[in-house]
């Protein structure tokens, strides 16, 4: 299955399009493996199912391991009567079709649910369940899972900061859209006041207490991980690991430049959060000062966005200057090449991040990047190696920095040749694999009592 | 000095002050012999400049040129010397710097209570106070006279068509000084001012009157009256005063007091000196219920007023002890008890000279009337009236003995003993004369004393009384001479806690009246009453009844609404009715609305009316709430609750605890519970009963536990009410199901933090003997204490009832290991035997929805000789309030407040003689 490829319904077992050696199976332990992810990248193309896909298709492509997929869908109807999970698009791969969920807790209320998850549990046995999110399914999954097949194993990757904080997992304040260090039920009542303290602590241990269950989390960066440790996910559990992306495509060469201007690109969602009035502001500052040579390329949808910042975004692409182009969205199988074709890569996000595709892209790419100086950008560009820092929100010293390097192009092509390259795909699954191998090294731990979120731990 | 020559004045209203103007109507009215409009206003100030002022003339109504000279012999003598031209000029130039213009103000008093409020705009534009007075003070209805009292001259006019509308244009004053200038017509301005009996007994003042030279009684007496000695009222003798009193006649002669009346009314009336020979004010106040609350209340000043006000016949000083005359003869011709009139009516002769006094005429005397089955006595009123068929001077006579109805058994009347001025009078009834029924036993009375001329107050009174009629179902109160607003917006009953008893009656309602209008509130039903007295009662705030009547009437009783209740009141089907006396003796009536409410819908209308001042909690508890409320909740719960349960999972077969869980509200709660319920698998096997208390939620509930049920695989009982109960009953209908030999009660928003806390708390329970419940130390969210136990402590400002206290709530726990004892210990997680909880009942449903009935338990435990403790080892979290609704509601607080009550009523000895908790050295570490 090839997440570019049109959205029909691809079956799993699709040749994976990169071959890789073989291991020989494991005797015991993780020899099958079900991947689950919050939606279904025949549904929807988020970063959280595309990696659960392109997981999946590894398994399958570079190892001897049976893989399985359960993806969630929320079409009212979708299922057929009586049965909350089918299999309308393959043998191996499940749909599970949901209905009422609280998405405060990441309570699953279908009562339906936990009966027929065990059932496709007893069926297929997996040997480790491999959760990409968890909502939809609910955290009570773990606990269902857990019970009806005690021997397996529960592996978790972490995709934002959704149980630690509310608002999205963003982990930004809901209403002056600044970033926060920690949550604490007094500081989150201010961004939720129609909750009391007490209702984020119970959310905290609810979700806390089927975490319990869970035998190892994946964190795609170190960021990431040291956020959830610091909220008492224990930190021998915690593995930081890099998603599954997929490799470049064959390298053309970079179009001749001879004309002295510097492309900078954007990829990907605009939003605010993305950035995309830095990045105006900036251009802005380079127009005023009458920067002609600094031509900044928008690539991306903003049509998902809510229709307020729709209306923003338009507005100030109107009054932009003509260092300033739209491109409109893009089909990711043609990124490889519009990022070629520019000199640098923008990513300038006002919230954390956790591992951006747009830096792995650029990365594979060996196009050099400018990222905020913040979480999950700043430790995945390497300043100095992969591209350049700067202060999160800053536009006049992303405007300085451009102006920069826009006089000085060795700069640029000193940093091309020390950037480093993302990890294959087939290096990816293998680390995945060993980490189900080393989960069946020792057996499963019951669950620490004491494992309490520490924002609410009493002392 | 040379000339200035005439003021000039304008017209009044056109900038100057109106003492300042020149109001030619009045003037002509006044002295050219009417108002004649066809006079050119100038040449009738010409008159006033070239003839009238030297003549004494004043220029208008407002300034009184004839009180002036008089008033400041000063300057009058400057006039006769021909230094001044008039007091006016005097008065224009300099004298408006604080010498007195007119009859009826007087600056000392407008600057007193009642007069002059700071608060009142206008003062930076007039020159004086006067001049404030009449521009603003007047229409604010402040006092601008000890003779002036603006709420009594609006009650007085209220029956005339317009008059008060007249009077809310002008103000009181104004309409008064119009009144009798223009009208000639006199009124009442104060209690302390008859004018009717003024002019009856000073024929002088009455041809002053006549000839203008004053232009009412009022007048007559400050300018003229009191400086000669004249009595003001009947009740008071100037002659008398001044001789009895010395340092009345100095401040007379020193000119500190207008007259011995005016040293009476500021000084002597307080102090209670007999204002005249016959009136006696000490015996009056001590003799006269009325008098003494209507002091009390202030509705009167003193006893002087209320004698005035009252129209009552003033007590004669005590006799020296002389011993009774006794007087034989007369004879009862009828009898009967008049209801509406309030007492018994006794018709029939006296001998001539019995009861001393004149042959005619109205007094008021102890009686006595023998019934053959008992004596009723009181102070009566006797009326007599010319008989010339009597021989030797006797009179016939009309007794009325005020009394409640008779009960049963009291028999026919065998004689009348009158005492009055040292002689008894006896005087026999008719042989087996039987009671005449009530209207015509009135009507008979009332025509017997019908063409007595020179009424007097006593006799006016009485008439009122027999004019009395008896309800017939429609409210009276309009009809009334006093403006009196009532209204009951809403009663309740209260049924009886005993079956058969009658129901007791709450009513929520208002009233406005001037005070002292009104001297009796009293509920009717059947042949029974019950008096209310406002001010013994819990009173609301009504802006509605002041701001839609009390303002028109000048009232400014902001909390003129009050809850009543008369206990045992009503039977089945009874229609009770409210009778409102006035102080003159006339009788209203108001019907009332039905009840409608029962229920908890009763006890929360009747909860949400009132916020209490601190100092009326405890008697409003007693009398009114806590006798309705406890009779509203016992009916509310004296049927058995209809229930359904659903069982989810197989229940346990032998479980070793029962946890009961009330849900009300957050049903999310159930689901929280259950997933931490499931983190630790409990060595024993408990059993888990919900018992929803919301019953609109049922199917919400219904889905919820399937869903929760499917996903946590724990066993669970639901119980869905079908209606509210409230805390405890739901908890002990909880009970009432539970099989293991120990339950828990616990609240929906308690979760357990101590995996293991059930085990060990049972354990703890088993291992001490001496423990009747034991509960974890609960905490916030935060790690800090919620709850390590309770001690009591009184709250003064509510009603100085008990109030449990938890110990060191919000603060860190000191320690995490051993027992703390404590006076209770709180319901929203208490582990006990269930036997020991069944035996006792459970929390008590006496206490409605949720409060107080944790420490009721607890105590009963520490009366049955039992102790309750926390384990500070088992730390469980409590959010606190989450599983009820917000307390910030005003029935909610008052509910608290009930139940305080409740529970202190019947605790209160004990916990007064509990030793003082210390909170450092209750903590006992096991070895």
């Amino acid at each position: 299955m090839n997440p570019d490829a049109p959205h029909e319904a691809v079956p799993l077992h699709a040749p994976a399009a990169i071959t890789g050696g073989r291991e020989s199976p494991p005797a015991t332990g993780a020899r099958r493996v079900l991947v689950l992810a919050h939606s279904h990248p025949a549904l929807t193309r988020g970063g959280a199912e595309l990696a659960a896909l392109r997981l999946f298709e590894g398994l399958r492509a570079h190892t001897d391991r049976t893989a399985l997929f359960l993806g969630c869908g929320r079409e009212p109807g979708g299922g057929r009567a009586g049965s909350a999970i089918t299999q309308p698009f393959g043998a191996d791969d499940f749909l599970y079709t949901m209905s009422g969920y609280d998405w405060f807790k990441f309570a699953n209320h279908d009562e339906r649910f936990p009966r027929e998850f065990a059932a496709l549990l007893r069926r297929t046995r997996p040997d480790v369940l491999h959760f990409h999110h968890y909502s939809n399914f609910g955290a009570e999954a773990f606990l269902i899972a857990r019970r009806t097949l005690p021997n397996a194993r529960i592996v978790v990757t972490l995709h934002e900061f959704l149980a630690i904080c509310h608002h999205y997992g963003q982990m930004i304040t809901r209403h002056s859209r600044t970033l926060c260090h920690q949550a604490a039920p007094r500081d989150c009542i201010r961004c939720f006041p129609e909750f009391s303290r007490a209702d984020f602590f119970l959310r905290n241990q609810y979700i806390m207490r089927f975490m319990e269950e869970v035998d190892a989390f994946i964190a795609p960066s170190r960021f990431l991980a040291e956020r959830y440790t610091a909220w008492g996910l224990p930190p021998a559990r915690v593995h930081v690991m890099e998603n599954v992306v997929a490799d470049a495509a064959p390298s053309a060469p970079a179009p001749a430049r001879e004309d002295g201007m510097l492309r900078v690109g954007f990829f990907g969602q605009i939003s605010f959060l993305k950035g995309i009035q830095v990045l105006f502001d900036a251009a802005a500052i380079l127009e005023d000062e009458g920067a002609d040579n600094i031509v900044v390329n928008i690539h991306g949808d903003h049509t998902l966005q809510p229709e307020e910042f729709r209306t923003e975004f338009l507005a100030s692409l109107a009054k932009a200057g003509r260092n300033v182009r739209f491109h409109g969205p893009y089909d990711n199988a043609r990124v490889d090449g519009l990022m070629r074709s520019q000199d640098l890569v923008l990513v300038p996000s006002v919230w954390w991040e956790n591992s951006p595709v747009v830096i792995q892209e650029a990365r594979r790419n060996r196009v050099p990047i400018i990222c905020s100086d913040i979480g999950g950008m700043a430790e995945k560009v390497e300043a100095g190696t992969d591209g350049w820092h700067v202060p999160v929100g800053s536009a006049p010293e992303l405007a300085a920095l451009l102006r920069t390097l826009a006089a000085a192009p060795q700069r640029i092509a000193a940093m091309r040749a020390t950037i480093r390259p993302t990890t294959p795909a087939h290096e990816a699954v293998a680390e995945h694999v060993a980490l189900y191998d080393s989960l069946f090294a020792s057996p499963v731990p019951a669950s620490p009592d004491s494992m309490r979120p520490a924002a609410f731990l009493p002392d | 000095m040379t000339d200035p020559g005439p003021l000039r004045l304008d017209p009044p209203g056109e900038g100057a002050p109106l003492w300042r103007s020149f109001d030619h109507q009045w003037y002509a009215c006044a002295y050219l012999g009417g108002p004649d409009t066809a006079r050119d206003p100038a040449e009738v100030q010409r008159h006033y400049h070239e003839a009238g002022a030297a003549l004494g003339h004043a220029p208008n109504r407002w300034f009184d040129e004839t009180w002036y000279r008089q008033r400041h012999p000063d300057i009058a003598a400057a006039i006769a010397d021909g230094r001044l031209r008039s007091g006016f000029e005097h008065y224009c130039r300099d004298g408006y710097r604080g010498r007195s213009p007119h009859w009826l103000f007087d600056s000392g008093i407008y600057l007193g209570p009642g007069g002059l409020d700071p608060v009142d705009v206008g003062a930076e534009d007039c020159v004086n106070l006067y001049g404030h007075f009449l521009r603003h003070g007047a229409k604010l209805g402040r006092q601008p006279h000890m003779l002036f009292d603006h709420a009594l001259y609006r009650a007085g006019l209220a029956h005339e068509p317009g008059a008060l509308h007249a009077i809310a244009a002008v103000g009181a004053w104004h309409h008064f000084i119009d009144r009798v200038w223009f009208e000639q017509r006199d009124a009442v301005t104060t209690a302390w001012f008859d004018p009717d009996w003024y002019l009856a007994h000073h024929p002088a003042a009455a041809e002053r009157l006549r000839r203008r030279r004053s232009a009412c009684a009022l007048h007559d007496y400050l300018a003229v009256g009191r400086s000669t000695g004249s009595n003001p009222v009947p009740q008071f003798d100037e002659a008398f005063y001044l001789a009895a009193n010395e340092d009345a006649a100095e401040g007379v002669r020193a000119g500190r007091f207008a007259s011995g009346y005016d040293h009476f009314l500021r000084t002597g009336a307080r102090e209670q000196r007999p204002p005249a020979p016959h009136v006696d004010l000490r015996r009056y106040r001590d003799t006269t219920p009325a008098a003494r609350i209507a002091i009390a209340t202030m509705a009167a000043r003193d006893a002087f007023t209320h004698l005035l006000l009252s129209g009552n016949t003033p007590p004669p000083p005590g006799l020296p002890n002389a011993g009774p005359r006794l007087v034989p003869g007369g004879q009862i011709d009828s009898h009967g008890h008049a209801a509406t009139a309030g007492g018994w009516v006794v018709l029939g002769w006296l001998p001539g000279g019995a009861v001393a006094g004149p042959g005619a005429g109205t007094i008021m005397l102890a009686a006595t009337a023998r019934f053959v089955g008992g004596d009723v006595a009181g102070t009566a009123t006797l009326v007599r009236f010319p008989r010339p068929d009597l021989p030797g001077g006797g009179a016939g006579a009309v007794v009325f003995l005020p009394a409640p109805p008779p009960g049963a058994g009291l028999g026919g009347l065998v004689e009348l003993e009158l005492e009055a001025d040292g002689e008894i009078v006896r005087v026999p009834a008719q042989v087996a004369a039987a009671p005449l029924a009530e209207p015509i036993l009135v009507t008979h009375a009332a025509a017997s004393i019908a063409d007595l001329a020179h009424p007097d107050p006593a006799l006016t009174r009485l008439r009122t009384l027999l004019a009395r009629r008896p309800y017939a179902g429609d409210s009276t109160l309009i009809a009334l001479r006093d403006p009196v607003f009532f209204q009951v917006d809403e009663t309740i009953l209260c049924p009886p806690l005993e079956p058969g008893g009658r129901a007791g009656l709450a009513l929520n309602g208002w009233m406005l009246t001037p005070p002292g209008t009104v001297a009796e509130l009293r509920l009717h039903c059947g042949d029974r009453s019950h008096a209310l007295v406002l001010d013994h009662l819990p009173r609301l705030a009504r802006p509605d009844a002041l701001e839609s009547i009390g303002a028109s009437l000048g009232l400014t009783d902001l909390r003129s609404g009050f809850l009543a209740y008369a206990p045992d009141f009503l039977s089945d089907g009874e229609v009770p009715h409210m009778a409102i006396t006035t102080t003159r003796g006339e009788i209203g009536y108001h019907p009332l609305p039905p009840p409608l409410l029962r229920g908890m819908a009763a006890i929360r209308s009747l909860l949400e009316k009132f916020e209490l001042r601190y100092d009326e909690v405890a008697s409003a508890f007693d009398h009114v709430i806590g006798p309705a409320v406890m009779r509203l909740n016992a009916a509310r719960l004296a049927l058995p609750p209809q229930y359904r349960v659903i069982d989810f999972g197989i229940q346990p077969a032998l479980p070793r605890l029962s946890v009961i869980v009330t849900l009300f509200g957050r049903l999310d709660f159930l689901e929280y519970q259950l997933a931490f319920f499931s983190r630790h698998a409990h060595a024993q096997p408990y059993e888990l009963i919900y018992v929803l208390d919301d019953p609109a939620r049922a199917r919400q509930l219904e889905e919820l536990a399937t869903s929760a049920f499917a996903r946590f695989t724990i066993p669970f009982r639901v119980v869905l009410l079908a209606q509210n109960l409230g805390f405890a009953p739901a908890n002990n209908l909880g009970l009432s199901l539970a099989r293991a030999p120990f339950v828990c009660f616990m609240n929906s928003d308690v979760f357990p933090g101590t995996p293991d806390w059930m085990e060990r708390l049972t354990e703890r329970l088993r291992d001490t003997p001496e423990l009747g419940a034991v509960g974890p130390l609960l905490l916030f969210e935060d790690g800090t204490v919620q709850h390590q136990g309770m001690r009591f402590e009184r709250v003064a400002q509510y009603g100085d009832f008990n109030f449990a206290m938890h110990s060191g709530k919000g603060w860190r726990p000191l320690q995490n290991e051993g027992l703390r004892r404590a006076d209770a210990i709180t319901g929203a997680c208490i582990v006990m035997a269930r036997w020991l909880a069944q035996e006792l009942g459970g929390f008590d449903p006496a206490f409605p929805i949720g409060d107080f009935e944790d420490a009721d338990l607890c105590l009963r435990l520490r009366a049955r000789g039992l102790e309750v403790a926390v384990d500070m080892g088992v730390q469980l979290f409590h959010l606190e309030r989450q599983s009820q609704a917000g307390s910030q509601n005003r029935w909610r607080m008052n509910l608290t407040l009930y139940n305080a009550w409740l529970h202190d009523r019947r605790w209160r000895d004990m916990l007064d003689a509990l030793p003082i908790a210390n909170d450092e050295d209750t903590v006992e570490i096991p070895a």
